[in-house]
């Protein structure tokens, strides 16, 4: 096997098949990537951050290719664009550095503020964020915050150059679970205020309903449905939408009410299996899932799943 | 009572510092019948694992329990030796830890480490019999027993944790603590292992402490549910009424902190704040600062437990005076 060659080919194919689906992102929309890890729901917006050069297919921001000459010539602006907010805290911040030297890095690359106006500037992103009075945590450094304040430094740094698309990847995993809904109802708050697009990465389904519009079920590499929020909750198409479902715990329910439907593990994507990549698992897999691989079925104008069950 | 396993009663342990004494569990009692399961819930910091720790006395050479009782079916494990705790440890109760990553040895063939537990505690055992005893272990948490010889690095994750419930199950302990046991899995691996462990609960019939941040998945599978702050029991009670009926406003905004899958999306809150510096406690609740209820006497005195419905009991000065129930 050619292990690191062929990891690569798999992140070739992966891209190709979000080109071949047309995922797109609007303006002022938050749109969850949900999956189990080793899904490449990180992968996706490493992608998207130009961290990863696809070998395949084409990712267009605001029009224009992101490798294509305009952006190329352009490159410190899409980097203003696209900004990210990373799922560890603790390790996002260099902890040298003040919280003023964190945050006045982004304002000086991208020439948006004067050495005179900095401090205001500084202020100004930390009240935005709830680190109030901002005097008192502009000279601190990383390790005397807690990770909710650390999460909120992360969020300040990236909306200080006001940017167009934020990467989220995990953003509230990391943090007690009291701090996390305040986390994102500020993400919400900045998308109601800036309309910033949000590509939110996360693993746990109830929150990607809260703080969604549409959201994004990977498996293997793939995206298996796609579609809005509340739809994809409550009236699941892919099995293996469904079978996440019913593993999120529901306090509503009584735990013997749902049993799981599905044995067996994410298969490696080395050598992922043929035909549609769930079908090892599919408590509804007929024998030519294991044989051709199904494109994305439209339910209806906002809903495709990839699954044969599906198909016209 | 003739079916109560264990009875926690004023415990107080922590942490000696160079800073000053770490109070982690901090007048803490409960109960927990035979094949009951409890769950503990908390943020990071609370002290549910350090209670954990003190039940197994396994603290840190740091830490130590200053006071109370651990009365486990009639014997105090507070006051018992360190060779007496040795023997009773894993044979009565033992424990899944959180990261089964890297509480497997990684050196060791799983074999060897499910037969290391069964020699030390059964002498005389023979080598065959324990290998007999290990297979039907591994097999009772569905890993196949031809993986018996493999190395941890070999098994996947889920199964890693599944071969950590085995060990934990394979004297026969009356009581199993799991310490956050699916936190780092995947959601569908963590529904597989808690099936498996109510599977297991049922047939060998049990008691779990279960100890987790996820209120969501602890409401699910508790009979019973303590929710812990700053090393205090702040609400006790079955999982139901606390889900159903949650008194103590911090229960009240962890609660408020779990989207629902199913119904209207409602503006959640969440809790602002931070919990305290367990350095230098507050003197009342120490929930005061972040309370959005908080009155006075809060800040200078904590109140004690009060039952308010069956068996649901909770420590808050909003339901001391009367018998008022909202």
């Amino acid at each position: 096997m050619h292990f690191p060659v062929k990891k690569f080919g798999r992140k070739e194919e992966y891209v190709h098949a979000m080109d071949d689906i047309s995922f797109s992102l609007y303006q002022g929309e938050i749109l969850a990537i949900v999956g189990e890890s080793g899904s490449g729901k990180t992968t996706t917006a490493n992608v998207v951050a130009k961290l990863h050069r696809p070998t395949s297919g084409e990712i267009y921001f605001n029009g224009q290719e992101i490798y294509g000459q305009e952006v190329r010539k352009n490159n410190l602006e899409y980097r203003k664009n696209v900004q990210m907010i990373f799922q560890d805290p603790f390790g996002a911040l260099n902890p040298t550095h003040t919280i003023r030297g964190i945050l006045e890095r982004p304002f000086v690359i991208h020439g948006l503020a004067e050495r005179s106006e900095l401090e205001a500037k500084i202020k100004e992103v930390l009240v935005q964020v709830g680190l109030e009075p901002p005097e008192q945590f502009i000279d601190k450094f990383p390790h005397e915050l807690s990770g909710g304040q650390l999460q909120r430094i992360n969020i300040a740094r990236a909306i200080s150059v006001e940017p167009v698309l934020l990467l989220a990847d995990e953003p509230t995993s990391m943090l007690d679970v009291s701090i996390r809904i305040i986390i994102m109802n500020m993400i919400k708050k900045f998308r109601d205020r800036d309309n910033i697009s949000y590509l939110y990465i996360t693993h746990n389904l109830a929150g990607a309903r809260y703080i969604a519009d549409r959201i994004g079920v990977m498996y293997a590499g793939m995206l298996m449905e796609l579609g809005p929020a509340d739809e994809i909750i409550q009236n699941a198409y892919h099995p293996y939408t469904q079978l996440l479902r019913s593993a999120a715990p529901q306090p509503e329910k009584d735990f013997k009410e749902n049993k799981l439907t599905t044995q067996g593990e994410i298969p490696s994507l080395v050598n992922p299996p043929s035909g549609c990549r769930f079908h090892p698992r599919c408590p509804k897999a007929m024998p030519e899932c294991s044989k051709k691989l199904p494109e994305m079925y439209q339910i209806n104008e906002k809903h495709r799943v990839r699954c044969l069950l599906y198909r016209q | 009572m003739s079916d109560k396993l264990l009875e926690v009663q004023n415990l107080i342990a922590g942490y000696q510092t160079k800073m000053g004494r770490v109070l982690a569990v901090n007048d803490v009692s409960f109960e927990l019948k035979k094949g009951e399961l409890i769950g503990i819930a908390g943020e990071s910091g609370c002290g549910k694992s350090t209670l954990a720790y003190s039940i197994m006395n396994l603290l840190e050479d740091n830490g130590a329990i200053f006071s109370g009782e651990i009365n486990f079916s009639g014997d105090n494990l507070v006051d018992f030796s360190a060779k007496e705790i040795k023997q009773f440890r894993w044979q009565k109760m033992s424990m899944v830890f959180q990261s089964a990553m890297n509480a497997l040895n990684p050196v060791m063939k799983i074999s060897e480490q499910l037969i290391d537990a069964l020699k030390a505690h059964q002498k005389g055992i023979s080598e065959k019999e324990a290998r007999k005893r290990a297979e039907e272990m591994l097999e009772l948490v569905d890993i196949q027993k031809d993986r018996l010889d493999a190395y941890p690095h070999q098994l996947s994750g889920g199964m890693k944790q599944r071969v950590m419930i085995a060990m934990a199950m394979i004297l026969n302990p009356d009581l199993v603590i799991m310490d956050e046991p699916t936190t780092a899995l995947d959601v569908v691996v963590q529904r597989n292992i808690i099936e498996k462990i109510e599977d297991l609960r049922s047939e060998f019939n049990f008691s779990i402490i279960f100890i987790t941040h996820d209120l969501s998945l602890l409401v699910e599978i508790s009979d019973k549910l303590a929710i812990m702050y700053a090393g205090k029991i702040l609400e006790i009670g079955p999982a139901a009424k606390i889900y159903s009926n949650p008194l103590h406003p911090y229960t009240k905004g962890l609660m408020n902190s779990f989207p629902p899958l199913t119904g209207e999306i409602e503006e959640m809150s969440g809790i602002e704040g931070k919990p305290p510096d367990l350095l230098n406690p507050p003197a009342g609740c120490p929930f005061y600062p972040r309370c959005e209820k908080r009155m006075e006497i809060c800040k200078t005195e904590m109140p004690e437990f009060k039952e308010l419905e069956n068996e649901h009991q909770v420590k808050c000065y909003l339901y001391q005076g009367s018998d008022n129930l909202e």
